[in-house]
């Protein structure tokens, strides 16, 4: 019994090991790759290199507008999570009130989640473009904010009902309004509902390719996704650049990743998991 | 004492209400009346055509090549991301040294944007330099160094498959991670005392309670793939020769690529249609085949 015991044991560790190499190391070779200078990854893709460099980062930053595809996404994705936690954890307060169509207008808003992006992105398109807000960030922005409400309202909806009553009348009899009650009663304990929320919108929109693909064109406004994507079209790559560019999109979310892998991995199967 | 109710819900539900409405639910519907339409997205006139676009739809080649290729991707996926993420929960679920270190390493491309991943196997697989050229060079195996996985008809549609699995299979891990942890461990104590191996206890313990996690892994998984666009359109375009074509990339062509908004739109209408069916039925298959405890 023992034997067999240690035998499937360390079956499971061959199985874990080899499958983790198989995760671990196509990313590894796009980090190890963008050190390489350019000469040498012709002649030895795979192997480590010989000299290390930092040149392909500093390529991509500035000859290939890097730093702006960067700051475009950091700003799309600021603005878009924080209206996104704002206005959701707003709604979804007042949908606890109970008032008469409250829970309808609960419903209004989760219809959202199942309707498939392909089911609105051309009608979206004509929208913007008579509401002369295709091609900007403000438009891009509104429409994450839009897309990513109806799981936000569902999770603070989720939370907030969870609060009891009596702190929210203790705070209303010191003469608290609703919106002074909202503010410095109920946002600031609900701090790991809104980190679990910003990580999942934040991440959404960070890595997301389609709605900017479809909704700006002007390259000054792109995103690093975009600007990954026409970097490769319309060049013959400089394949260890290309792989610079690739790891400052994903180093900041992996970065995160490895600081707070609870929250993370809690934010994103919240809309999955009850509780 | 009414109205200043009626005015904070007013100030509370306003600005979500306003935006969501405005950039889901009108789209959404508005999408039913274009739908009928021949509009190009550019004229600024268009016309009334009936259901000749659903008419069109039904004799087009391309739609019934993408809707077979995307059944075939959808399930391909499902089966095998379940099946190993299952596998591995199960596994992950003991006490082993390391387990949190595999969780995490199982999980990370979860987070990793579609783009990235997309790009990093176009690497692996890139006949000229790719890794996988070098590994099928190094054990002598010529025929397979030389294929061009993502650039053949045979093979393109299952390379991206095969990428969509790599991708989100510790993301559904996670999930019946989850549902794992919530079987009580008498539950196994007793099946043990009725002479239970791991292979019984598996089949009517862990599998029956943690029911709910499947539901939610199957049905995610299919809506997911089922709308599947970001890998496809980096890793192969669709192509070649629409091998890989999938209905979420057939909708960005027909719209985006040869203008024709009327006919991309009833196209995803019935993409809306296929998934709310799918779901529906699905959820209530795998509901009856949940066990109370």
């Amino acid at each position: 019994m023992a034997v067999a015991d240690r035998i499937v044991r360390l079956l499971a560790y061959v199985l874990l090991s080899v499958t983790s190499l198989v995760i671990l190391y196509p990313i590894a070779i796009i980090f190890i790759s963008s050190l390489k200078p350019g000469k040498e990854f012709m002649a030895d893709p795979f192997g480590l290199p010989k000299s290390w460099t930092l040149q392909n980062y500093v390529s991509a930053w500035e000859n290939a507008e890097f730093s702006t595809y960067f700051g475009n996404s950091f700003v799309i994705t600021a603005a878009s999570v924080l209206f996104t936690v704002l206005f959701g954890s707003m709604a979804s307060y007042a949908l606890n009130w109970n008032f008469r169509g409250s829970r309808q207008w609960f419903s209004y808003f989760l219809l959202g989640i199942m309707i498939p992006i392909q089911a609105k992105i051309i009608t979206l398109f004509i929208l913007l473009k008579q509401l002369g807000i295709i091609n900007t960030h403000f438009g891009l922005i509104l429409v994450f904010v839009a897309f990513d409400l109806p799981l936000s309202i569902f999770i603070f909806f989720g939370f907030f009902k969870t609060i009891p009553m009596e702190l929210k009348d203790a705070a209303q009899l010191d003469g608290c309004s609703e919106v002074g009650t909202f503010w410095r009663i109920i946002m600031p304990i609900s701090r790991p509902i809104i980190s679990t929320v910003v990580i999942l919108t934040g991440l959404h929109v960070w890595n997301s390719f389609f709605l900017p693909l479809i909704l700006l064109q002007d390259r000054k406004l792109f995103p690093i996704t975009l600007g990954l994507q026409r970097l490769k079209g319309e060049f013959s790559v400089d394949w260890p650049m290309f792989f610079a560019a690739m790891v400052m999109l994903m180093i900041p979310i992996i970065v995160l990743f490895v600081l707070m892998q609870k929250q993370f991995i809690k934010g994103l199967t919240s809309g999955a998991v009850k509780g | 004492m009414k109205l200043r109710r009626a005015m904070n819900i007013f100030i509370f539900l306003a600005p979500a209400t306003f935006i969501y409405t405005l950039f889901v639910m009108v789209p959404s519907i508005s999408g039913l009346y274009y739908s009928f339409t021949d509009w190009d997205g550019i004229s600024p006139s268009f016309n009334l055509i009936g259901a000749a676009n659903f008419q069109e739809i039904f004799q087009d080649r391309l739609f019934y090549k993408s809707l077979r290729n995307s059944v075939i991707f959808t399930a391909i996926v499902v089966v095998f991301k379940n099946v190993l993420a299952l596998f591995f929960a199960v596994l992950l679920d003991r006490k082993l040294k390391l387990t949190g270190f595999f969780r995490s390493v199982f999980f990370l491309p979860a987070i990793i944007s579609a783009i990235v991943v997309a790009y990093t196997w176009v690497t692996i697989f890139n006949p000229v330099f790719g890794f996988w050229q070098v590994l099928f060079q190094a054990i002598g195996w010529e025929s397979a160094a030389k294929y061009d996985l993502l650039g053949s008809t045979a093979t393109s549609l299952y390379a991206v498959a095969f990428v969509s699995v790599w991708q989100t299979m510790g993301y559904a891990m996670v999930i019946y991670l989850a549902g794992l942890q919530t079987i009580p461990g008498e539950l196994y104590e007793s099946a043990e005392m009725d002479g239970a191996g791991r292979w019984r206890k598996f089949v009517h313990v862990t599998f029956p309670l943690v029911a709910p996690a499947v539901t939610i892994n199957l049905i995610l998984s299919t809506i997911n793939a089922f709308k599947e666009f970001d890998l496809v359109y980096i890793l192969t375009g669709g192509g070649p020769f629409d091998s890989s074509q999938v209905i979420g990339t057939a909708i960005y062509k027909v719209a985006f690529e040869t203008n024709q908004f009327g006919y991309g739109i009833a196209m995803s209408l019935i993409l809306f249609f296929i998934i709310a069916m799918i779901s529906l039925g699905q959820l209530w298959y795998l509901k009856k085949r949940e066990v109370e405890y």
